[in-house]
């Protein structure tokens, strides 16, 4: 074997359906490494809070520019939307965030994985710390990370089919990502002991408590794998 | 399949940088890695780098394994009943990619003792590229093909 290619997707539309390894999926869309951007956005303070599927309240939709989200002040607040910033285009994940959807995020692997593969969150491209604000978390979040992200099809297979709402890093199949320590397994089915030229999938969103600092983070989201 | 290494600065024949916030990390340069295996006729079977190592298509009976590393240095593994090398990599969505050990699963009569070779070193870590780090694991319940039994 040789070092397995791996492909980031994510689903464009709103339709909860798996992207096929060998013919894709209209619905998806590719990743570019190191040139698109995942963003968490809106919820700001011009925003109405519309949640998650009414497009026209969104700023960062009608403007095209980002909308920084304001500090809640009451509870916690997940972050309402999330883009793939490709160029000047920004990208919708509808499905992204704190929902009960399966095929949101994707990661193809062509070639072989042997035993899991870890998704983890970093400062940045030395893969080493993790003191960012949103990894470091506050005291009102326990200091877990801010940022929750959960293995779909895992979590769903020990509920009934159906990914368990609302999670979040507590739930099963699900972590508050810091690291190496905090992380989950994106492999499926259980146990994973090799991953071969399969299409695997997760869900994430972020969640600022009300003692969260102001920030503008860019950690780096992660796998960490093995090959021979 | 993608060889770029974006987040890699002045990389050298012998390593690369890698700048982050706090912390600066050397990584071995992943296109001069390779393993040699001995067999008995006295063929030597050079692998190639960290993107085709070449270790599936080599033949079983080895007697000798060890690992070349871009720093200069060299690995001998002891003797073993057969070796499984399981390269250890991190790929950022972002395309960052950073390579962190060499676990050499070795199996042993009663367990499988792992050497793991250290591919990186930065000030907030003790270890340093080459050094070694043995473990052990249980036997698995199963044995995969990537496994090449010794002579």
């Amino acid at each position: 074997m040789a070092l397995p290619v791996l492909k980031f997707i994510y689903n464009h539309s709103e339709v909860d359906t798996e992207y096929n390894f060998y013919t894709g999926n209209p619905n998806w869309r590719e990743i570019n490494p190191g040139v698109d951007t995942v963003i968490f956005t809106g919820g700001g303070i011009g925003d109405v809070d519309e949640g998650i599927g009414d497009f026209i309240a969104n700023p960062t939709l009608a403007s095209g520019t980002r909308s920084p989200t304001i500090r809640p002040s009451v509870a916690s607040y997940v972050i309402p939307y999330t883009y793939v910033e490709s160029g000047n285009t920004m990208y919708m994940v509808p499905l992204a965030g704190h929902t009960d959807n399966k095929y949101v995020f994707g990661i193809q692997v062509s070639g072989t994985i042997d035993g899991n593969m870890y998704l983890e969150a970093w400062d940045d491209v030395t893969f080493s710390t993790t003191t960012l604000p949103v990894i470091s978390g506050t005291a009102n979040g326990g200091y877990e990370s801010c940022v929750n992200a959960i293995n779909t099809l895992w979590a769903a297979s020990i509920n009934f089919g159906l990914v368990p709402y609302p999670w979040d890093g507590d739930t099963t199949g699900a972590s508050y990502l810091r690291g190496q320590t905090d992380r989950i397994g994106v492999g499926y089915p259980l146990p994973v002991t090799e991953i071969t030229n399969t299409v695997l999938y997760y869900n994430i969103y972020i969640r600022l408590e009300t003692d969260s600092p102001t920030f503008h983070n860019t950690p780096v989201l992660g796998f960490r794998y093995l090959y021979t | 399949m993608d060889k770029n290494l974006p987040n890699f600065k002045h990389m050298t024949q012998q390593e690369g940088k890698v700048y982050g916030i706090h912390n600066t990390v050397v990584d071995i340069n992943p296109y001069n890695c390779y393993f040699i295996a001995k067999y008995p006729d006295g063929n030597i079977i050079k692998g190639n780098n960290f993107f085709e190592t070449g270790w599936d298509e080599i033949p079983h009976g080895l007697t000798e394994l060890s690992y070349v590393l871009s720093t200069g240095h060299i690995i001998k593994i002891p003797k073993f009943k057969a070796y499984l090398p399981l390269i250890e990599c991190s790929l950022g969505v972002d395309g960052s990619r950073i390579f962190h050990s060499i676990n050499v699963r070795c199996l042993a009569e009663n367990d499988i003792v792992v050497w793991r070779i250290i591919l990186k070193q930065s000030n907030k870590s003790k270890l340093k590229i080459g050094d070694v780090v043995l473990g052990r694991e249980p036997l698995p319940q199963t044995i995969s093909k990537s496994w090449k039994y010794t002579s």
